[in-house]
């Protein structure tokens, strides 16, 4: 019995790992046989590029849906880090503008975890309102902080090298964003899957309870995932801005939903304890192509919203009937 | 011993830092130690099977492996890194000295039989040998082939000099297993008894807090 059970389990973790991939495969075939210019050099370079900033958001979303939680704040912190960074390149300097930036997404996500555990607010529903609310108070930040007014590129006298590499530059045939990505996806699998604070993680979204009692440390692990998403959510933002050379304190919306799209299409339970940035990767694939698909078809944006919406709330649907 | 409650879990949850406490002082063979949450009790020296086995005590959907080794993570990893053969031979380990009946440590916990869960989680705490364990209702729904083995792992734990704080409300549990029975009824110990030497009327009157005493 034990044994027909794990069988039907790996079927069906299978097939539904398969079926990213399948649903990947079947709208590339699709778009190439009725709009050729889907497989054209231009629109792959396209699609490459907006890569990039949906899959580092996506990768620090992960950490905290494994955990358990949720985080609606990113595109908050993208707004705040975006405008801060660039308006620093003049006055300090590329790289002390980088590292500031990066600092400040992790600093948000510090400040989300401080407000959860201080609050005691240890479910997903109560963490989804409090990141909600951080959202807009670091938007509100970012307009208040860049006046409402559109920064660009232009703008800088100082050196801006680093960030038009990161935005345009290649290594080799990879984009420099693209190696930055492959960097961060190394990093993060490594610790996901190999460190004892990795497996803390797991354990904290699989049973707090449990895994607080068993000597877990839950609370800094918690404080870990936020710190992450935010420090990924930072990374997104440099990504963001450097490429189309701008930045406006409102850059970064819409980016919260589409990352939590991404991660669980991908496979990632929103239950917590289960998931992988591998998944992710391919999450943010299909939600890109299908953008992509639906652009080139000359889909209205605003039936693509639905078309969202729909996807996110059947991979849920899905992964709900799994479990039962 | 005493009612389902009583205050019993509470006590022991406040003791092993679970739930937050106003004003008490936790002595450890007469020194004192601050333990502030689960973590510093384990270090401590403390070990805990909770009242809950499937809401507190496992991750149902995680491997029998990884329950077992969730205690002892900083045991068999190395600058933050698990090594994994290491958590493996935990596992087995447990497995095979527990007599935890599974096809392998690589299934979900969620598939075993209660008692065996229950001993994954005895297996957990082993793997640390904690100097003082303590086991709310550890018998609670599971079959008697499997209370059977725990009471054996109990003696086998006391008889290495390890202290056990038993929470049960069956008597005969109490009487069978214990060198000291306290009786709590609303929230407060109301008496302290040998069992060899008492009488099952004057625990039981303890325990429903009909009349106190010491014996």
């Amino acid at each position: 019995m034990h044994r027909e059970s794990v069988s039907i389990n790996a079927v069906i973790s299978v097939v539904r790992d398969y079926l990213v991939l399948v649903m990947i495969a079947a709208l590339v075939a699709i778009t190439a046989v009725i709009e050729p210019k889907f497989m054209s050099g231009a629109n792959l370079v396209n699609i490459m590029r907006q890569f990039g900033p949906l899959i580092m958001v996506s990768l620090g979303m992960t950490f905290v849906i494994i955990g358990g939680f949720i985080d609606l704040s990113v595109a908050g912190t993208i707004n705040l880090v975006a405008v801060v960074t660039i308006s620093l390149i003049q006055p300090l300097g590329q790289v002390p503008a980088l590292l500031i930036g990066l600092t400040i997404g992790a600093v948000c996500g510090g400040l989300n975890s401080a407000l959860i555990l201080s609050s005691g607010a240890l479910t997903q529903a109560e963490a989804l309102f409090i990141t909600f609310g951080m959202s807009t108070v670091y938007s509100a930040i970012a307009l208040l902080y860049s006046g409402g007014s559109t920064m660009h590129f232009w703008d800088i006298s100082a050196s801006k090298s680093v960030f038009e590499a990161i935005g345009g530059g290649n290594v080799g045939f990879l984009s420099v964003s693209f190696v930055i990505f492959l960097v961060c996806l190394a990093l993060l699998w490594v610790f996901q899957t190999k460190t004892s604070e990795g497996r803390a993680i797991c354990l904290t979204g699989g049973n707090k309870t449990a895994a607080r009692l068993a000597g877990v440390q839950v609370s800094r692990a918690i404080v870990v995932i936020y710190m992450i998403c935010g420090l990924m959510a930072g990374v997104g933002a440099i990504v963001l801005f450097s490429r189309i050379t701008t930045a406006a304190p409102v850059i970064g919306a819409g980016y919260e939903t589409n990352a939590i799209l991404s991660v669980v299409v991908g496979g990632t339970t929103l239950k917590g304890g289960k998931g992988s940035v591998l998944r992710t990767v391919m999450g943010v694939l299909l939600v890109i192509l299908m953008s992509n698909c639906l652009d080139l078809l000359g889909v209205s944006s605003y039936l693509q919203y639905a078309v969202k919406g729909a996807i996110l709330v059947f991979a849920i649907w899905l992964d709900n009937r799994k479990q039962a | 011993m005493g009612l389902v409650g009583a205050g019993r879990t509470e006590i022991v949850r406040a003791l092993y830092g679970a739930d937050k406490v106003r004003g008490h002082r936790v002595l450890i063979k007469g020194k004192p130690v601050t333990i502030r949450n689960p973590k510093e009790a384990k270090d401590a020296g403390f070990g805990f099977i909770p009242e809950d086995r499937k809401l507190q005590g496992l991750v149902l959907p995680f491997s029998v492996e990884s329950n077992i080794s969730m205690a002892s993570i900083s045991n068999f990893s190395k600058f933050g890194f698990i090594r994994k053969s290491l958590e493996k031979g935990i596992g087995t380990r447990q497995v095979k000295a527990l007599n935890v009946k599974t096809p392998s440590t690589r299934v979900p916990v969620r598939n075993l039989s209660g008692g065996n869960q229950q001993k994954c989680i005895v297996g957990r705490w082993m793997e640390i040998s904690p100097s003082i364990f303590i086991m709310d209702e550890p018998t609670k729904g599971i079959d008697v082939g499997a209370k059977y083995e725990i009471y054996s792992l109990m003696k086998e734990i006391a008889e290495r000099g390890g202290a056990i704080i038993l929470i049960s409300s069956e008597l005969p549990e109490v009487l069978n297993m214990s060198n000291r029975v306290l009786t709590i009824f609303e929230g407060r110990i109301t008496g302290e008894f040998d069992p060899e030497s008492t009488s099952v009327d004057k625990i039981m009157k303890a325990a429903l807090g009909i009349v106190g005493g010491c014996a």
